[in-house]
């Protein structure tokens, strides 16, 4: 491969590139992971991927017996999925506690003199005070509620996934 | 709580609200740890997984937790970084930044790259200030768009490192669980060793003792 073809395969790439960014979709996009993605969805979206995924590396994990690697996968499968659903409902419970606190004029920032862009600003304020709300509730959730949901959703898969023959 | 407390607490998450980003890495750390440390206990205290399974468990779990700690921290925090540089040299900005820059750019007969090495016209780096009004507005708009940018980078980032890279890493560095048929194996050894004379010759106070007890 010569140099010209490199570099033609750099402006093809370049302008490609610069072709995809002047796009609407890619600025409608931005616009809506600015707007709508919060630390919740963010959550969901991990975890949804996750559920998927990482069962998938764990059942081609050649280091243990394929009983082991079963268990492994339902244990992540099921962690995944719990900490999914109750991380998006515990961030998106806080996070709009705590904006409609602020809607209604409680917790506002005393000194807003000097922020610019002030609404972007309370916004992300409500945000990370919602989520550092939800990180105190997890903090409890987790052992009241996740541990004890991820044990017994992984018994079950591991049931289902075994043919109900062995149990957990 | 004390009014001087609430301003304290109210001052420091503006001063360090300024990325959405930022917020989203730090949580997926403190969510990492807790998570890991309830379900080590979920599994230490499950009656139902044999010894043997949990202990390749929880050193799966304690593997994980650091793991994803450490990578999320670091991509996230990076993702940001990279992000940074490239919409500062002109790059990665959407149709909003470029219709303002572009004209800025053809108002002053440069090209867009010639506008992006002079900071946009930032007056700290040209040292004039005619342009100010036209910076100010042009980085309004780029802000939202690297911070727009930033969110999907950030959660590209953690889907790579907690789904794909964190699992493939914790299973490599998991201490792997014996096998069913490796414990006969292993009590056939140690007994066939504990009746030869050999063993009984070399160490006959181990021998007696251990068998008295």
């Amino acid at each position: 491969m010569t140099i010209a073809n490199i570099t033609g395969i750099g402006k093809n790439v370049g302008s490609a590139a610069k072709g995809i960014c002047r796009s609407k979709g890619y600025q409608k996009l931005t616009e809506f992971a600015l707007e709508n993605i919060s630390p919740a969805e963010q959550r969901l979206l991990v975890g949804v991927t996750g559920v998927i995924m990482q069962p998938w590396i764990d059942l081609h994990n050649k280091k243990v017996d394929k009983e082991t690697r079963i268990y492994s996968a339902c244990k992540n499968c099921a962690k995944a999925f719990v900490g999914a659903t109750t991380g998006f409902f515990i961030r998106k419970g806080c996070i709009k506690l705590v904006n409609h606190l602020i809607d209604k004029g409680r917790l506002l920032p005393s000194d807003t003199s000097g922020i610019v862009h002030y609404t972007q600003k309370v916004k992300n304020y409500g945000s990370a005070l919602g989520t550092g709300l939800a990180i105190v509730v997890m903090m409890a959730t987790n052992f009241l509620l996740d541990a004890p949901l991820t044990q017994l959703l992984s018994s079950k898969i591991y049931s289902k996934a075994t043919g109900g023959k062995d149990k957990q | 709580m004390n009014p001087s407390t609430v301003d304290k607490i109210e001052k420091f998450i503006l001063n360090h609200v300024d990325s959405a980003s930022t917020m989203l890495v730090l949580m997926g750390i403190i969510g990492t740890i807790t998570s890991s440390v309830a379900q080590q206990i979920g599994i230490k205290a499950n009656k139902n997984i044999p010894e043997d399974k949990k202990a390749f468990l929880i050193n799966q779990e304690r593997n994980d937790c650091m793991l994803s700690a450490g990578l999320t921290w670091l991509t996230g925090t990076s993702s940001k970084q990279i992000v940074k540089f490239f919409t500062n040299r002109g790059y990665l900005l959407n149709d909003n930044v470029r219709k303002v820059s572009d004209a800025i750019a053809s108002m002053n007969g440069m090209t867009h790259k010639e506008l992006a090495k002079t900071g946009f016209f930032n007056p700290a780096k040209t040292g004039n200030s005619l342009n100010i009004s036209q910076y100010k507005g042009l980085m309004r708009r780029m802000e939202r768009c690297r911070e727009g940018i930033s969110i999907i980078a950030t959660i590209g980032a953690a889907i790579l490192t907690t789904n794909l890279l964190v699992p493939i890493l914790r299973n490599k560095l998991s201490k792997p669980a014996l096998k069913s048929d490796e414990t006969p194996k292993l009590s056939v050894k140690m007994a066939s060793n504990l009746n030869s004379n050999k063993f009984v010759s070399a160490y006959p106070t181990y021998y007696s003792s251990s068998m008295k007890i």
